[in-house]
């Protein structure tokens, strides 16, 4: 089929020496002569306006360099993703526990510390509002303005009401779930200088470039006068895209002129991060009498605690995801983003789609329950194809494998589970589920390019200059195996300066499983630049036309002829006697529209991943304990760039998702959360983890590079459903709420039983 | 406070240090040595990120003082390379594509180096159970597992201390 030096192949990761030998530099191994260490002073109340704050015996305990709050804000005191809703040091309210009042720099993290008991705050508390339904009564608390309700939206296509009429089937289900937190192993850190006129921020972050926009407007400087380099980050998830420390830092370095470091504590990071949207979804849904969707009808009500974050963008994407991968002609759906005293919930890997896949891939069953039809076919039936219409009405045309990851799942369960048979204590139940999820690549309905430049040194080598973050996904790796591909030269060869903002040009965000596909996109547009000033010498040196010519493993050759050929050493030196400089660059935005704003119907993505997930539990009728004993993993990835790092971001997302299916269970009671470490916030450990067989399905997608799509979310969405799916097979009880705690199953078994 | 001063031996020198008796482990390397692989997740011994080894043992050095080490032989990542090459755990983990995000890795490659340093042909039990203590949120620990596994084919049950 192809032949691919690079591509395909599971070369070594760029970072992973310095990883290996704990040389790479995370933000709080960060060091400077005459540092500073940092601490922030955080709300204990949820609700209050703030009355005074009072610093003077901090700022004169010895060692303490600043001691700053609100009034020393130079520029904008307002930041936020999409909304510019959080202060960075709260001026009027505190909508939250954990809001920042103040921060210290001291010469240690102590004297720090000691300072932060020594400011005098004052505030009136006013009364909370923690439940979604309660905020949007009337006479609620406002956290902000005279409404809590943050956004809304609508999507209709089609006529639900008559459709309805129409079915034979109908299931009607509410389901909930609960906030979840990414527990990235790397608390959040930022280390900040001031030199020759620019401030440097060193940051643990998925977006430096947007981190760069929010210091630059918090100091009223032009953005050329700040940098922010994305250190080595330990992990993100989406909860790394917020401002964590890069303000703080930003402010106590431009007051001092001094370096800082701000090192997050574990508590600290789990109360201020953002959390997955808590979700109510009430679902209907209706089918022929032989299994064809006719209709669905379903109401969201999300979550979004005390601030924005990226809670338009959750909304948007759960309202457009809210079928599932299956064609349905009726569909509307309402939904409610809601203000909170709650933590602020943001992005978590999925984007709220985990959310609706409980609830979409449940109806799927009981569906097929209610027609005496097997879940598989059901599925098989409405499956998205090339020719069908999602629910915004966008065509499908390209690359849509869901059917294929239906049917390659399906062979290995017949493989490894169905055909197994075991002996089982009377205690034991076994079964198992399907999960099915789709995944639009990229912003909603947004523009969201990338950009990526390029130099070939005289050498032969390359250095690629993107603004993507590698937050260990791997996207260094990806680039440039796409850039060494296309430039026909080893991939230890292209060396890559990636997410600062210093010399690198901007990459979005390393969020919605975009970059392979966007960032992908631009690294290659930048590589084919050069390549065509390689391939003008090339076209001389060979005396053919650069159609006819192919380069590859460092040399030029004319296809069918491939004694007639050059090195690519003979062409750069052709290149310098010209004066011919061998750069590129390269920017890629996905092609969508803008989405109706009364109907959501558009084209939201360029283009789509789809998975199937079959997995096996047991069930233990006696503690309630679901255990994972076999997950398969079937995604249509595109095509994998690199095998091994696509295996292995199946493998940790299943993981995830059993935690987000069973085991995580964040706490928050009167807006405080109870859950601040890992001791009661559990994640599965390496004795927890099931069999995964990954299959990686290679449905080309005609604009991606090499037919590349993404696979870091997708990995996570289906593994929920497909469990509760399975406990269902098992023991015969529906769930609606997740986390599948033991005692939520051993009151669903009493329930069925008693 | 007063200090105190310890000798111990670190990544195989003896060395000594004028500690804070309240200083913990973690720090006193991270600091006084400049050996930034030791990593801090959590400070209460939940995520071993901190991990290092102690007397041939793995331990969580945010729960153990400076001072303790006193007369004690530790390890860290950095006491791994032999002269210039990596140990036969890190070429597995990068072979086995074990390192996503790269800050659990070096306490879980000490884990590891901990259970094959007792133990050279371990099941694939007793590997779990080895590195159960460091936990990672990116890998799902399938390739890590499979890196010791790797290791511990290629070390034919002759593992380096």
């Amino acid at each position: 089929m192809n032949d691919f030096n690079v591509i395909g192949k599971s070369v070594q990761k760029k970072d992973g020496i310095p990883k290996v030998t704990g040389k790479a530099l995370f933000a709080r191994d960060i060091k400077f002569e005459s540092m500073l260490y940092a601490k922030v002073l955080r709300s204990k109340v949820a609700h209050a306006l703030l009355k005074r704050v009072d610093t003077s015996k901090a700022e004169k305990l010895p060692g303490v360099a600043a001691v700053l709050t609100s009034k020393d804000i130079p520029g904008s005191n307002r930041i936020g993703i999409i909304m510019k809703d959080e202060p960075v040091l709260v001026d009027d309210k505190i909508r939250r526990y954990g809001d920042a009042l103040a921060v210290v720099a001291a010469e240690t993290e102590e004297i720090a510390e000691e300072a932060l008991n020594l400011i005098e705050v004052e505030y009136d508390e006013l009364p909370l509002v923690t439940n979604v339904y309660e905020a949007l009564k009337e006479d609620s608390p406002k956290v902000h303005g005279d409404t809590n309700l943050l956004t809304t939206r609508t999507l209709i296509k089609g006529d639900v009401d008559e459709a309805f009429k129409k079915c034979d089937v109908i299931v009607e289900k509410i389901y909930k779930t609960n906030y979840y937190a990414h527990m990235f192993i790397e608390p959040e850190a930022g280390v900040s200088k001031y030199e020759n006129g620019l401030l440097t921020i060193w940051a643990s972050t998925q977006n430096p470039h947007f981190d760069r926009g929010e210091v630059a407007r918090v100091l009223g400087l032009p953005q050329s006068k700040v940098r922010v380099v994305q250190a080595e980050t330990g992990g993100g998830f989406g909860g790394k895209l917020d401002i964590s420390t890069q303000c703080f830092l930003g402010l106590l370095t431009y007051h001092t002129k001094k370096p800082v470091k701000l090192a997050y504590t574990r508590e600290e990071s789990m109360e201020v991060s953002s959390k997955r949207h808590p979700h109510i979804m009430k679902y209907k849904t209706g089918a022929d009498k032989n299994g064809k969707l006719i209709a669905m009808e379903a109401e969201f009500i999300e979550d979004s605690g005390a601030y924005a974050s990226y809670a338009p963008a959750v909304i948007t994407r759960a309202v457009v995801h809210s079928t599932g991968p299956y064609e349905i002609p009726n569909v509307r759906v309402r939904a409610s983003m809601v203000y909170t005293n709650n933590p602020m919930a943001g992005a978590f890997r999925g984007f709220g789609v985990p959310q609706v896949s409980i609830a979409h891939e449940q109806q799927m069953d009981m569906l097929a329950e209610k027609l005496n039809m097997i879940p598989y076919d059901i599925r098989i039936i409405n499956a998205l194809r090339v020719g069908s219409y999602t629910c915004t009405m966008q065509k499908l045309e390209d690359s849509i494998g869901v059917v294929e990851t239906l049917e390659k799942a399906r062979e290995k369960a017949e493989e490894v589970i169905l055909n197994s048979t075991c002996e089982l204590s009377s205690r034991k139940r076994r079964g198992v589920g399907i999960g099915c999820m789709w995944y639009g690549i990229g912003n909603t309905g947004l523009p969201n390019p990338a950009s990526a430049f390029l130099e070939m040194h005289k050498d032969g080598s390359v250095t690629v200059m993107a603004g993507c973050a590698d937050i260990g996904q791997g996207s260094n790796t990806v680039m440039c195996q796409i850039v060494a591909e296309t430039l026909g030269v080893n991939y230890e060869e292209v060396n890559i300066i990636s997410a600062d903002t210093g010399s690198t040009p901007d990459g979005g965000a390393t969020s919605a499983s975009r970059q392979t596909y966007i960032s992908g996109n631009a690294c290659k547009k930048a590589a084919e630049m050069a390549k065509e000033s390689l391939m003008q010498v090339a076209e001389e040196l060979l005396n053919s036309p650069k159609e006819d010519i192919i380069l590859k493993n460092k040399r030029a050759y004319v296809k069918g002829h491939e004694d007639n050929n050059v090195s690519l050493q003979e062409i750069l030196s052709r290149c310098a006697a010209k004066g011919i400089m061998i750069v590129g660059s390269g920017y890629f935005n996905p092609n969508t529209t803008g989405l109706d704003p009364h109907t959501m119907q558009g084209v939201p993505f360029a283009t789509y991943a789809f998975a199937t997930h079959f997995i096996e539990v047991e069930v233990d009728i006696y503690t309630g304990e679901v255990k994972v004993l076999k997950v398969i993993a079937a995604h249509d990835v595109g095509k994998a760039i690199n095998r091994k790092m696509v295996e292995g971001q199946i493998e940790g997302g299943c993981l995830m998702g059993m935690g987000l299916g069973i085991l995580e269970n964040l706490q928050v009671e009167n807006a405080k959360m109870k859950t601040l470490n890992f001791s009661n916030y559990l994640i599965y450990t390496a004795k927890d983890i099931p069999e995964i067989y990954p299959i990686i399905v290679e449905s080309e997608e005609s604009t991606g590079p090499f037919g590349a799509k993404g696979v870091g979310e997708p990995a996570l969405i289906p593994v929920a459903p497909a469990i509760l799916n399975a406990v269902h097979n098992a023991i015969g009880v529906r769930f609606t709420e997740i986390p599948l705690t033991l005692e939520k199953v051993v009151e669903g078994l009493n329930n069925k039983f008693n | 406070m007063g200090k105190v001063k310890v000798f111990f031996k670190l990544n195989g020198e003896d060395v000594s240090s004028e500690i804070d008796p309240s200083k913990r482990l973690l720090d006193v390397i991270r600091e006084d040595f400049g050996l930034t692989s030791v990593k801090e997740g959590c400070s209460e011994g939940e995520c071993g990120a901190c991990t290092v080894i102690l007397n041939g043992e793995a331990v969580t050095s945010c729960c153990i003082l400076g001072a303790q080490v006193d007369g004690c032989s530790v390890t860290t990542v950095e006491g791994l390379e032999k002269n210039g090459e990596l140990d036969i755990l890190q070429q597995a983990f990068l072979d086995a594509g074990a390192v996503q995000c790269g800050f659990c890795t070096p306490g879980m490659i000490l884990s590891a180096k901990a259970l094959l340093m007792k133990n050279p042909n371990p099941t694939l039990e007793e590997i779990k159970t080895a590195i159960s203590g460091n936990l990672c949120r990116c890998t799902g620990y399938k390739k890590i597992i499979d890196g010791v596994q790797l290791a511990v084919e290629r070390s034919n049950g002759d593992i380096n201390e």
